[in-house]
């Protein structure tokens, strides 16, 4: 998959977890939890969760990945590598 | 890991004192004992069963726990009693895990407890509790 399209879904995916408006102004690659209110660190999981199940990604996320994801873009870049591993 | 750890309380998630009178009326329940802990900004009120079963209802006010389940509130958690916190901490801390607080908090009643880091438990909140 392409950022981009990546991008797209994680948008989906966060709308649906964090119940908020996240268009393309709103989400961007640069996007952090600090951005959005209701992403805390409960949420973060179950964002994180909800994206493997997306994705049907085979390998779940570690928690040193869990750990090191500060931006949106950084999530892309995962899941870019999982996806295509 | 510690073995043995016996269950302290189910904590529930509430929007309002009201919606906890509410839901103790509905069970049968009566107060046992409430405080407010300002680590989670939130007012903690232990009901007891027939049977003794400790429930804690959490009434946010402000901080993320306003936001659980899209502030429907609902279960949130699980506590687990143990003898020694910091020592339980310190288990987990060697496994590289984390807690929510570097140190063992004052509780809403007479305990000492922390949470780990949901990110352990991939979602489930999981508190220790250690009575004094």
């Amino acid at each position: 998959m392409r950022r981009e399209e990546i991008l797209v879904e994680i948008r989906d995916v966060m709308a649906d977890v964090l119940g908020i408006d996240a268009d393309a102004e709103d989400v961007t690659e640069a996007t952090t939890a600090s951005d959005i209110e209701e992403w805390d660190s409960l949420s973060h999981i179950r964002l994180l969760v909800a994206i493997e199940r997306k994705f049907k990604l085979r390998s779940r996320f570690t928690n040193s990945e869990i750990e090191s994801l500060k931006r949106v873009g950084d999530l892309v870049t995962l899941i870019e590598k999982k996806t295509s591993a | 890991m510690i073995p043995n750890m016996p269950l302290h309380h189910v904590g529930i998630v509430l929007p309002s004192e009201e919606d906890v009178a509410t839901m103790m009326a509905l069970l049968g329940m009566q107060e046992d004992y409430r405080g407010f802990v300002p680590q989670w900004s939130a007012l903690c009120i232990f009901a007891k069963a027939d049977k003794g079963s400790l429930i804690e209802f959490v009434v946010p006010n402000g901080g993320p726990l306003e936001r659980f389940n899209k502030g429907a509130g609902g279960v949130h958690h699980i506590a687990l009693e143990v003898a020694d916190l910091a020592e339980t901490m310190r288990s987990y801390e060697a496994q590289g895990m984390k807690f929510l607080e570097p140190a063992p908090i004052k509780g809403a009643g007479p305990f000492l407890c922390n949470f780990l880091s949901p990110m352990f438990t991939r979602g489930t909140m999981i508190e220790f509790v250690q009575p004094l």
